[in-house]
C-alpha cells in the first residue's frame, strides 16, 4: 500500500509540475537535443494533459453528461423504460466527452463509426425495423374483439395536432412544428421517422424528448387520470371480450394494412412493417422469422438507435432555447393526448348501453406507449376496485394508438412534405 | 406550406379529423367483419351433429350453466393435467447451464496465498 501511495504521489507531483510549467517550458527548447530530460518529460506530460477531455470540458458538456447519468440511473433504479433510456443515457454521455472531435467519434462527423450507425436514424431505416419487431410482439386480438376501442387510439392523436398549432404559435416553421407535434404520439420510432424527413436538425432533441416522456408516462398520466375521471366511473367493470379466431387474427393485419395505406400512403414504411411483423406472428408458419424480428433484430436495432440518438445530443447543438421549447411542447403534447383519450372515453359512455359501458381509465392508453400506458390503466383501476382488471381491455386502445400515431405521421407528412 | 393561423387550422383540425375518420372506418370494417365471423362460427356450431346420449341413463351428464357439461369440463381438465404432467417429464435432466471447470493455475493456488491472517480471524 505504501509503495502504491508513493508511486501515486510521485505521478501527481510530476503532473502538478507540468501544469505549473505550462507556458514556462519552451517546447522548442524541450525538444532541443541539449534540453534536460526533465524538461522533455514535463513537455510530454503537458501535451498529454492538453489532449485529455478535462482540458476541453465546458459547462454544457457537464450538464449533458449529468443528464445522461440521470437517464441511466432512472433506467436502472426506477425501471423507467430501461431498454430505451439505458442506451440513450449512455449515448448522451458518449456524445458529450469533449476533445475527441479530431478522432472521429461523434455522430455528426463524417467517417466516424457513430456517423455510419447514425445514418440508420437519419435515413429512416431503424424506425420501420423497430415497427417490424413491435408488430411481431403485438397481440391485436383485444382490438379485434372490441373494434370500437380504436376510437380511443384515434382520440389520443388529437395531442399531435394541438401541439402542431402550439408549435407554430411559438415561432417554429410548419415542418419543424410537424416534427415536434409527433412527440404527442408517444411513439419514439414514429417521431424519429417524421423528424428525419421534415426537420433533421432537431432529430436529437425530438428523439430525446419523445423517449423521455415515454419513460415518464408513469409520472405524467396518473394525476391526469385521477383529475379527469370521477371515482364512480373509475370503478366500471367491463364485460369480458369475445373469443377471437385465428382466421380473424390472420386477416386483421392484411385488411388493416390495405385500408390504412390506401388512405395514408406516406405511412406505408411504418404500417407495412408493423402489419408484416404481426402477420409473421399470427400466420403460425413463420415462427423463426417472427422470433428473429421480435427478439434479436428488434433488440439490436433498439440498442444502436438508442446509442446513436443519445450520441447526437452534443451540448453545442442540444442546449439551445429551441430544445427547451421542444421539451415544453412535448410535455403539453403528452398531457393533451392523455386528456383527449380520457375525455373521449367518457364521451363514448354517453352513447353506450349500461352493460357495454367502458371504463374511461383505458382512454389514457390511447397514447401508443406500449404497454406502459395500458399497465397504468390497470394499476389505477385496481386502486378503485381491486378485482377490476383492465389490462386486457386497455391493450385495445394501446395498440390502436400505435396504428393511430403511424397514420397521424402519414397525414402530417402528406400535408407538410 | 406557410406557417400562419390558417395552416394551424388546416393541419391541426383537418389532420385530426382525417385520423379520427380513418380510425372510424377501420373500426366499422372490423365491427362488420367480427359480425360476419361470429355468424360463420354460429353456423358451424349448428351444423355439428348432436352429441350421442350417454349409454347409462343413471350417469347422464350434469349440464352446467354454461355450454359445456360437467363431464366435458372434467375430461378437458384431466387432459390438460395429463399434458402438463407429461410435458414436465419431457424435460431433460441437465440442470446446470455451463460446466464451471477451472484449470489449475499457480496464480489462484491456495498454496501461494500469503494473507492467511485474514482468514484466521474470520474462522474464530
Amino acid at each position: 500500500m505504501k509503495r502504491f501511495l508513493t508511486i501515486v504521489i510521485a505521478l501527481l507531483t510530476i503532473g502538478c509540475v507540468s501544469l505549473l510549467a505550462d507556458g514556462v517550458v519552451d517546447p522548442a527548447a524541450a525538444a532541443a537535443p541539449d534540453a534536460s530530460i526533465l524538461a522533455k518529460t514535463l513537455d510530454g506530460v503537458t501535451t498529454f494533459l492538453k489532449s485529455t477531455a478535462f482540458a476541453h470540458l465546458n459547462v454544457g458538456n457537464i450538464v449533458m453528461m449529468a443528464i445522461g447519468v440521470i437517464y441511466v440511473m432512472l433506467a436502472i433504479f426506477k425501471g423507467f423504460e430501461p431498454l430505451l433510456l439505458l442506451p440513450i443515457g449512455f449515448g448522451v454521455i458518449l456524445g458529450n466527452i469533449p476533445g475527441a472531435e479530431a478522432l472521429g467519434v461523434y455522430a455528426e462527423e463524417e467517417g466516424s463509426v457513430m456517423y455510419y450507425l447514425y445514418q440508420g436514424v437519419e435515413l429512416g431505416i431503424y424506425p420501420p425495423l423497430v415497427f417490424l419487431g413491435i408488430g411481431a410482439m403485438t397481440d391485436f386480438s383485444y382490438l379485434i374483439a372490441n373494434p370500437k376501442l380504436m376510437l380511443l387510439g384515434a382520440a389520443a392523436q388529437i395531442g399531435i395536432f394541438a401541439t402542431f398549432a402550439a408549435a407554430l404559435g411559438l415561432g417554429f416553421d410548419t415542418k419543424e412544428a410537424g416534427s415536434i407535434a409527433i412527440i404527442g404520439g408517444a411513439d419514439g420510432p414514429t417521431a424519429i421517422y417524421v423528424t428525419g424527413i421534415l426537420a433533421p436538425k432537431y432529430l436529437g432533441s425530438i428523439a430525446i424528448a419523445a423517449y423521455s416522456y415515454m419513460a415518464l408516462v408513469p409520472i405524467i398520466q396518473p394525476p391526469l387520470m385521477r383529475l379527469i375521471i370521477p371515482k364512480s366511473e373509475r370503478g366500471i367493470v367491463m364485460k369480458p371480450s369475445r373469443v377471437v379466431t385465428q382466421k380473424e387474427k390472420i386477416l386483421f393485419p392484411i385488411i388493416a394494412f390495405i385500408i390504412c395505406s390506401m388512405i395514408a400512403p406516406d405511412a406505408i414504411p411504418l404500417l407495412g412493417t408493423l402489419f408484416l411483423g404481426n402477420l409473421l406472428k399470427e400466420s403460425g408458419v413463420t415462427k423463426r422469422l417472427s422470433d428473429v424480428v421480435s427478439n434479436a433484430l428488434n433488440s439490436a436495432v433498439v440498442v444502436v438507435l438508442g446509442l446513436t440518438v443519445g450520441a447526437s445530443t452534443q451540448a453545442s447543438v442540444f442546449l439551445t432555447p429551441e430544445s427547451i421549447k421542444i421539451f415544453a411542447l412535448g410535455a403539453c403534447a403528452f398531457c393533451v393526448a392523455t386528456s383527449a383519450g380520457l375525455l373521449f372515453a367518457r364521451l363514448m359512455n354517453l352513447f353506450l348501453s349500461k352493460e357495454n359501458k367502458i371504463n374511461p381509465l383505458i382512454g389514457s392508453a390511447g397514447v401508443s406507449a406500449v404497454p406502459m400506458a395500458a399497465r397504468l390503466s390497470e394499476v389505477e383501476g385496481l386502486k378503485t376496485n381491486p378485482k377490476n382488471h383492465l389490462l386486457m381491455h386497455a391493450m385495445a386502445p394501446n395498440v390502436s394508438g400505435v396504428i393511430g400515431s403511424a397514420m397521424a405521421a402519414g397525414v402530417l407528412l402528406s400535408f407538410l412534405r | 406550406m406557410e406557417a400562419n393561423g390558417d395552416t394551424a387550422f388546416i393541419v391541426g383540425v383537418g389532420g385530426a379529423m382525417i385520423v379520427i375518420c380513418m380510425m372510424m372506418i377501420l373500426s366499422l370494417v372490423f365491427i362488420i367483419f367480427g359480425k360476419i365471423m361470429a355468424k360463420d362460427l354460429r353456423l358451424k356450431k349448428v351444423a355439428k351433429p348432436a352429441p350421442q346420449k350417454a349409454a347409462d341413463s343413471t350417469e347422464a351428464p350434469v349440464v352446467l350453466k354454461g355450454k359445456l357439461s360437467a363431464n366435458t369440463v372434467a375430461a378437458i381438465s384431466a387432459a390438460i393435467y395429463q399434458y402438463m404432467d407429461e410435458a414436465h417429464e419431457d424435460e431433460n435432466a441437465i440442470i446446470t447451464i455451463d460446466r464451471a471447470a477451472k484449470s489449475y493455475s499457480p496464480w489462484s493456488s491456495k498454496i501461494y496465498v500469503t494473507n492467511r491472517g485474514v482468514f484466521k480471524g474470520a474462522r474464530r
